[in-house]
Formats: C-alpha cells, structure tokens, sequence
C-alpha cells in the first residue's frame, strides 16, 4: 500500500488489517509522522507532536498482537487531541496566554480511556483560543489552515482536528463542542463530527467554556470510525457533575441497517432565511438521499427559534464570564483580541438576564421534547456557508458564527455533521439532530447517507496524494 | 463615532463592563456594542413570550432537586 493512503485508512479498516497481520501499527504511526513532517508546516494543525512516546506506544501495540493480544478496534490506532485535554506533565494549553503556566497534573479521563483501549496518542492538535476566540493569521502561534484551501480557515474552535483528519495527519480525534466546535469544522473540512447528548462523555480533565452547554466528542473521516470512537469515551463519571447514568448501547452495531420510515424533518423556512443558496442547493439534494433511502422527510416549524439566539448567547458569555473573571481584571493584556472582545458583553449581563435564558432554555427544550414525539430526527445544513478566508473572519463581529448548531448545546440533543457536497471545491456538511441518548439512531442515518454517497471519499490536493 | 444616542448607550454599556473591574477601553466596548444591544432587544422578546408561558422556571428547580437528592 502507498504510504499516504495508510494515512486514509479508516479505524475499522486499519484494526482489520493489524488483526490480520497485513499491517502494523509501527508502519501505521511512522506513516502519519512522515505526513506530518511533510504537511504540517504549511497546515499547522499540530501544536504539539509526541514522536518518540507514539512509536513506543506502536511497538508495544506490535508486540501484544505478535501475543495474539488485540484489546479492540481502537487498539494501535494512532489519534490526536484537541489541546485542551490534560496529559500529566504536559501544558494544558488552549490556545491561551493566559495559562501558559498551568502544566497538568494527571491525565483527563478521555486520556485514561484511550490507553486502556489501546489507542496511540500523536499529539496535541491546535484550537481557537479558549475554545471561543477566532484567530488571526498573525497570531504568535499560528492557527490551522483548512486543507482544501490554505487561506480559508477550517472552521472552530476544533480546527486543528478537523484540519488534521482531513489532511490525513491522524486516524481520528476528539473535540469539545459548546455552540458547534466540533460540527463547525468537520462541515469545512469534509470530515465528521458528533456532538453527543450532555453528560454521555465526560468532561474531566477539559478546560471549560460554559459548564452547561460544553460536550467532549469523537471527530473522523467515517462515521463508523465516529461511533467506534464514542464507544471508548461513552459512559457515567461521578466526578462529572452533568455526567448521565445511562445504559451505552453498542454504538457500530447500529449502522449498516435500513432507515425505512425513519422521520426526517427539515425546518424549510428557518434553513432557507439563514442558508446561502449554494448551501440550500446541496442540502436539498441531500434530503432528496435520504427520501431515496426510505426515509420520510417533512417540513417541519421550530418552535421559538427566534429565541435560541439570545439564550444560548446569554447562557454562554454569563458562564464564560464567570469561568475568566480573575483573568480579565488580572491578565486582560493576555488574551488573544477577539476572545477579549467576545467576552465583554457577558461582562454587562444581569443576574436576571441570565435566568431569563435559563428559563427559555426549559422552554425550548420542553417544546423540542414534544416535537421530537413527531419526529426521529432532525436536519438542516451545519452550516449556513462554506468556509471564511482568514480575512473574512477578522473583518467579521465577534459572535458565534453557527446558528444551527447551537440550538442542540441549549438542548442537549445529539447532532451530527457529515459531508454532503461542495461548492467551489469547499465542502458543505449536512447536520442530523436526534432525540437525547439516541446517538445510536442519529449514527444509522448519517452512515446509510454516507454509504449511499461518496463524499468522503474526496481528498485535498496537498500535493502528496 | 458614534452619534448622541449611541454614545449614550456607550456609556452605559461601559459603566455596566466596569463595573466587574475589568478595564475595557472605550473603542473595544464600541465594537461589541452592537452585539449588547441585540442581545438585550433579544431578551426582551424572550421575557414577553416566558411571561406567557406556561411552565417558567421549571429548570431551575430542576437545579434545587439536584442540590436536595
């Protein structure tokens, strides 16, 4: 096989060959280096790469299948993390000043996990700032580009990791999601991303943005490689005030089957007030698919959408605010500028103004429980554009910029984005919204989408495929 | 520059951020002005429609059930 096309291989198809000795995870991981070597200079979506540990962790992987040893699918595959998990002895960065000197002292839990499943950690992958603060070109770290064209962004706050899956510079990765992190950029980049229900995986060990409506989740080129890696991630953490105590269905096990009848809703006239026509062009034949499939696609209203927007924004620079406020009396001159600049309106909020979103978030989500009695799932285009060039985005108001995405952290629902066609040679990605703890549904349908397409099968030209 | 009005509002929305002891200047708060205003405009609306509503506060006692579990 070419070096760069181990670099494609999905998580299933690489376990498949270690388990049937075709391949190695030595081979495996000294191909992602070598491509890392090569593109990542220009992409800049590593912060940090851990070569050494990573090809001792592959010989380890190498030795126990040699023992007939093999502990899962995850099991010498390598991944990279968004540089906001904490690895012991390692600076927890976030893309911040402000904690250039907060070393970490034990590992989150989604680090532990990954271990115990076998899995091969890369690196650390880059971010916007805290999160939230979109970066600048001249930026003292640099920000990652988007591999399908290097002067637009690839999308936030997980850029990194879209960026990096899409370049083929790791087999997976795992972002957080607040108002759309991880959806936001898998739709710019081509990839996938699932956003899963609040309090499904554990939050120990990540930096926070908004207690409320921060989610950890998987970020891939498959949705099969999506579901193995919630898999390993899913679960009850007691440390976790929102984590959930819920059964975790096995996740791979839903996919590959028939979505006959499944009800698909689309929200017509929200998607079209907010959708350039190029985006509204390739959703439309994307639930034209997703008919051809058996589903049954109606139109639907979103109740008080009008709403979300002062809800979520009020819900997450009051708790952001809450979360920074020694740092901005005490370190203002640290902070990258517009994750100073989103922050200042929180700081005008009121007590009350705060709980009047927290009580239209309980409205909203009653209103959502009771539509998605009429519905399975959800769609609308992730989101309403394809990606800003870099001077796009500094000439553009400091606000979250993912009016679909949002409305699932106020809720808590699962949300998906996957591919579904491009423009101009940029993609656009379609977003599929379930009900609470059925993420094993939201996975079936983005998978019997993706079958029945071949967007993911497109790679950027970076001049080595 | 903003006009008599919106320096009005600029005034109150600075006084309201200094108030926390952060100290913002004068043309970063103009820049995010906006985004204040809308907001606000925003969250009228939503008290007009929670003052309609049939269930207001109920996750907020959703908050006080965890604290008495």
């Amino acid at each position: 096989m070419i070096l760069n096309d181990l670099c494609y291989l999905s998580i299933g198809e690489a376990a498949a060959l270690f388990r049937e000795r075709k391949l190695s995870p030595v081979e495996l991981v000294d191909a992602y280096l070598a491509r890392i070597g090569k593109l990542d200079p220009r992409l800049n979506c590593y912060v940090a790469v851990f070569r050494d540990r990573a090809r001792t962790e592959a010989l380890r992987a190498e030795w126990d299948f040699a023992r007939g040893e093999f502990r899962g699918p995850m099991h010498g595959i390598p991944v990279a993390l968004k540089d906001l998990f904490d690895m012991a002895g390692l600076p927890a960065g976030a893309n911040t000043r402000v904690l250039k000197d907060r070393m970490s002292t034990q590992d989150a839990l989604l680090v532990d996990k990954l271990r115990h499943a076998g899995a091969i950690l890369l690196g650390k992958l880059q971010m916007h700032e805290f999160a939230m603060g979109s970066p600048l070109l001249n930026d003292p770290v640099p920000p990652a580009r988007n591999p399908w064209d290097l002067e637009r962004m690839p999308g936030g706050s997980s850029s990194g990791s879209a960026a990096a899956l899409a370049a083929g510079l790791c087999a997976g990765s795992y972002g957080s999601d607040t108002g759309g992190s991880i959806r936001h950029p898998a739709a710019h980049t081509a990839t996938v991303g699932l956003k899963p229900t609040y309090g499904l995986v554990s939050r120990r060990g990540a930096v926070a943005l908004t207690w409320s409506m921060d989610h950890i989740g998987p970020m891939a080129r498959r949705v099969e490689d999506t579901a193995i890696l919630l898999q390993v991630v899913a679960g009850y953490d007691p440390a976790d005030p929102g984590s959930a105590e819920v059964a975790i269905p096995a996740y791979r096990d839903a996919l590959g089957g028939s979505i006959h009848g499944l009800r698909v809703g689309v929200p017509t006239a929200y998607v079209e007030s907010l959708a350039a026509t190029e985006v509204m062009a390739l959703f439309a034949e994307a639930t034209k698919a997703l008919s051809e499939l058996g589903a049954e696609v109606r139109d639907i209203a979103l109740p008080s959408i009008h709403h979300a927007g002062p809800i979520f924004l009020t819900i997450l620079l009051a708790e952001a605010v809450a979360y920074h406020e020694d740092w901005l009396s005490r370190r203002a001159d640290q902070y990258g500028r517009d994750m100073w600049l989103r922050l200042l309106p929180g700081l005008a909020f009121s007590a009350a103004d705060y709980v009047q979103a927290q009580r239209g978030r309980a409205m909203l989500c009653r209103q959502m429980n009771e539509l998605m009695q009429a519905v399975d799932l959800i769609a609308t285009p992730t989101m309403p554009r394809t990606a800003m060039t870099f001077a796009e985005s500094a000439a553009a108001p400091p606000v979250p910029r993912s009016p679909f995405t949002r409305l699932a952290n106020i809720t808590g629902q699962p949300s998906i984005s996957l591919p579904c066609g491009f423009y101009e040679g940029l993609p656009v990605g379609l977003l599929l919204t379930g009900r609470v703890f059925e993420e094993a549904r939201v996975l079936q349908v983005a998978d019997a989408y993706e079958r029945a397409t071949n967007w993911h099968h497109r790679r950027p030209n970076l001049g080595l495929n | 520059m903003p006009n008599g009005s919106e320096t009005e509002k600029l005034s109150e929305f600075a006084a309201l951020v200094r108030r926390s002891g952060v100290r913002a200047s004068d043309a970063d708060l103009a820049v995010v002005l906006p985004i204040f205003i809308e907001n606000r405009e925003g969250l009228e609306k939503l008290r007009r429609a929670l003052a309609e509503d049939e269930e207001p506060g109920a996750d907020l006692a959703s908050i006080v059930r965890r604290i008495t579990r």
